[in-house]
């Protein structure tokens, strides 16, 4: 029989809020975390914006020995993943670590690491080489230091689908307690690639803002737009099966009730024009969790402020929705924390959990200029009341991976 | 005693164990709680500064601090 799938705990370390509480207030206020690069000089980088993490010293949070084992994306999931655990109350009492799993996305896994030892081996040669460079590069290694951290003995896996990453293991992890294999699950994302090599990879594909302004360079649906802008960050949930977090007396904050998952296989990194795939993920997750498309209040959109994405997922939207396309608020986190990438997708369920919890809709920052393609209620620039059932949250990768899960209000 | 000045040095980095509380006999696994990746780092640093090439094999029987002070005073000499 299936289980219904709570979730039960959330932590996130985002551009405008190192953890939940933080992160929430400013959606709510609006607050845009992009500026200026920081982490390395963009001097002769045609791009000069971010979405950095802010007032971030990694030392109140690992020992000196445990941080050089660890690059920055793990260093970000694990201070998401220890807000989560405690904002849930498991302990080594109340949950039983062999029924227990965790599924995290991320887009590049450790590149800061490798761009730090391929410098050293360029400057002294093979011997220069860190042996830390492999376990702390490889893409699985922020699910491996979980385990170890929390000692969680079950299925412990990593997806890797680009942009979509962490929506994809939110998914992943409902389907796995919703069919029994386990009874709680850790899941989310972590990303943090803003450094040279990325960065300058990203501005050659012609991904990249490449406004001077941070408060105009992501601005999903706006006319204007011209590309994404980098974002650091992570995101963590705890999902358990329902009768597990009542039996324990947890704070339950909602339910995952729909996941659709496709592909566009059409293109590496453009999505397919049409938006067919993206609008059967859509319906899949409306499917799968029987529910009809007039029940969503509110979505919470990929909306990457790339010219194509707000374009394509505007029209996948309206030919999902029909004519009652219009009437349901759409905002985008990214426009105040840029693309988080691999963990974009567990940081927006984060926004719209609290938004249900709260009956309001953060909005999309920045927006000034109409675009005829992008005409639906985008809830520009200020935060709206509205109380809120069911949420749609949609993340889209490279890779043509397009993911949809659907939340729905805790009402017993 | 160089080469135990310098080691001090190189576990402080990798291991976080302040200079003043490592000994010639300090055990590796039992007291300063060792691992494979600690002692991988150890390694190549003590190559790398002395420039010497350590036999895997051997560094891994050792189990104190001294241990690896005299095999490796005995390879740079």
């Amino acid at each position: 029989m299936n289980k219904r799938v709570v979730i039960t705990g959330l932590g996130a370390i985002t551009p405008i809020g190192n953890n939940v509480e933080e992160f929430w207030k400013s959606c709510k206020d609006g607050i845009c975390g992009i500026d200026h690069i920081k982490s390395f000089d963009p001097s002769n980088f045609k791009v000069k914006v971010a979405a950095e993490i802010k007032n971030l010293n990694e030392t109140d949070h690992f020992k000196r020995k445990i941080s050089r084992r660890l690059d920055r994306y793990s260093k970000l999931g694990i201070i998401a993943a220890r807000e989560a655990y405690r904002d849930s109350g498991l302990n080594d009492e109340n949950v039983d670590k062999s029924r227990m799993g965790i599924m995290v996305g991320t887009g590049v896994g450790g590149m800061n690491t490798i761009l730090e030892e391929h410098e050293n081996f360029l400057n002294g040669g093979s011997n220069m080489i860190s042996p830390l460079l492999v376990p702390k590069f490889i893409p699985n290694i922020l699910s491996g230091n979980l385990a170890i951290e929390f000692g969680i003995n079950g299925m412990v896996n990593t997806v890797i689908t680009a942009c979509a990453a962490s929506a994809n293991a939110i998914g992943d992890a409902y389907r796995i307690i919703k069919h029994g294999y386990m009874d709680v699950v850790m899941a989310g994302g972590s990303e943090s690639c803003i450094n040279p090599l990325m960065m300058g990879g990203f501005t050659n594909l012609n991904a990249l803002s490449l406004s001077n302004d941070p408060k105009r360079a992501s601005i999903p649906f706006d006319k204007e737009r011209e590309g994404f802008v980098m974002g650091e960050g992570a995101g963590m949930l705890i999902m358990e099966n329902l009768d597990h977090a009542i039996s324990r007396g947890a704070h339950i904050y909602g339910e995952v009730v729909g996941y659709g998952t496709t592909c566009d296989a059409h293109h590496l990194t453009a999505p397919e024009k049409s938006g067919k795939e993206i609008i059967r993920s859509m319906e899949l997750a409306l499917i799968d969790g029987n529910i009809s498309p007039e029940q969503i209040d509110y979505i919470n959109a990929h909306g990457t402020s790339t010219p194509y994405n707000d374009k394509i997922e505007t029209h996948s939207i309206k030919e999902v929705f029909k004519e009652n396309s219009s009437n349901i608020p759409i905002s985008s986190t990214k426009s105040m924390i840029g693309h988080l990438l691999g963990g974009a997708g567990a940081v927006e369920v984060i926004a719209s959990i609290k938004g249900m919890e709260e009956g309001c809709i953060h909005p999309t920052v920045g927006h000034e200029v109409y675009d005829e393609e992008c005409d639906l209620d985008y809830v520009k620039n200020e935060s709206r009341k509205k109380y809120m059932d069911y949420v749609m949250c949609n993340s889209f990768g490279f890779g043509g991976h397009n993911t949809v899960l659907i939340l729905k209000k805790f009402n017993g | 005693m160089m080469v135990f000045e310098e080691l001090k040095k190189i576990i402080n980095e990798i291991m976080d164990i302040p200079m003043n509380e490592i000994e010639l006999g300090s055990h590796l696994y039992d007291e300063m709680d060792a691992d494979s990746l600690d002692m991988s780092q150890i390694v190549l640093a003590l190559e790398n500064k002395y420039s010497i090439e350590i036999d895997d094999e051997v560094f891994e029987e050792f189990d104190t601090v001294g241990n690896i002070v005299e095999y490796v005073e005995k390879l740079a000499a």
